[in-house]
């Protein structure tokens, strides 16, 4: 496989694109965060990504983005993830100045 | 009372849900901790992302349990053991969602966790009053699924099939509770969701008596004329909404 894992700033920015989007209540915690809670260590000690967002390049096909968000009730789910890729194009094209072609994938993993 | 039958229309087993943790690439999570962890060469685990970052996750895991031993005050062995199952449950239940199933059109790219979708159908039934809801699981419909092949893990895009278990109470006339069981979940799904059904099966495993058997508000479905016969009444489509079928099965008498 010769993806390229993109670099880290590109995920903060899909992640806080994801974040501000009406709907959305917070991205699936990840492995490293779930450990940390259950054995009371605290925040996070950096170097472990942005949870619930992996940001790829996939060689001249462009970004290929995957989401994992847990939604707030009383919000239609598929709206939000509409809203959801719209703002993370919307933020590569503006904040990171991607004008390359990107795929995203959004997964609704839990509503609170 | 056993009352239900399956026999859902268009073939499609419950029976078979599966327990693998599956990558998005299509390795079991436990095959490649297994392989990691035993030290032998893996060509696929070596240029796969997905395998990566489940081995980072691994390292990770192992790193705070490290950090968790070493912050602790020295206990006994019992005691580092339920850490481990601790630590353990947590990554299960991260790592066992459910299938991921299709939100919106075929040419869209969102999807929701079985689990998540089946807790909403679950709770829109839960609103009729004297009824109960059971297992709920989510299928592709075989008629109506994408021809493209879906990634591991998620099923093809298209229309849903649902199938929930309920128990009603004495006075609900099963056809009617039937109905309108169909209806709650087909709303949720159409305005919680945005999730396409093309089917509904509703069993109803067992009947309630004592207080909670009262539907309330309009009355509708109630006239007591159906007691002691299973009602499997198939709508719309068939699926597995996640999990709790022990539960469900639990509660029959």
């Amino acid at each position: 496989m010769t993806d390229q894992q993109a670099p880290r700033t590109l995920a903060d920015t899909v992640g806080a694109a994801v974040l501000a989007t009406r709907g959305v209540a917070f991205l699936r915690p990840g492995l490293a965060e779930l450990l940390r809670s259950s054995v009371g260590l605290g925040a996070a000690r950096g170097g472990a990504g942005v949870s619930g967002v992996r940001v790829r390049r996939q060689g001249t096909k462009g970004l290929d983005i995957e989401v994992h968000v847990v939604l707030n009730r009383g919000h239609r789910a598929l709206d939000v993830t509409r809203a959801v890729r719209a703002a993370v194009l919307d933020a590569l094209l503006t904040e990171a100045r991607e004008n390359g072609s990107a795929q995203v994938k959004v997964t609704v993993t839990g509503v609170v | 009372m056993a009352m239900n039958e399956s026999g859902a229309p268009g073939g499609t087993s419950f029976g078979g849900a599966s327990e693998e943790e599956l990558l998005p690439c299509g390795r079991e999570l436990a095959q490649v901790w297994e392989l990691a962890e035993a030290g032998e060469p893996d060509p696929h685990t070596a240029g796969c992302a997905h395998c990566a970052e489940a081995l980072r996750a691994l390292r990770a895991l192992e790193g705070v349990v490290a950090r968790a031993r070493d912050d602790e005050p020295p206990v006994p062995p019992w005691d580092t053991a339920a850490l481990a199952d601790r630590v353990m449950d947590v990554v299960r239940l991260e790592l066992r969602p459910g299938r991921t199933l299709p939100l919106g059109d075929v040419d869209e790219d969102a999807w929701i966790v079985e689990a998540a979708a089946a807790r909403t159908f679950r709770a829109a039934v839960d609103t009729l009053p004297g009824v109960r809801a059971g297992s709920c699981r989510v299928e592709a419909d075989p008629q109506e699924a994408s021809a493209a092949a879906p990634p591991p893990g998620r099923l093809p895009r298209g229309p849903a099939r649902v199938r929930v278990e309920v128990q009603a109470g004495l006075s609900w006339n099963l056809q009617l509770v039937a109905d309108e069981v169909r209806a709650r979940i087909v709303g949720a799904a159409d305005h919680e969701l945005g999730m396409r059904i093309a089917a509904v099966d509703v069993v109803v495993t067992d009947l309630l008596d004592g207080n909670e058997d009262e539907p309330g508000g309009d009355g509708g479905g109630r006239d007591g004329d159906e007691t002691d016969s299973g009602v499997d009444s198939t709508g719309l489509g068939k699926g597995d909404c996640g999990g709790d079928e022990d539960a469900a099965e639990g509660r029959q008498r």
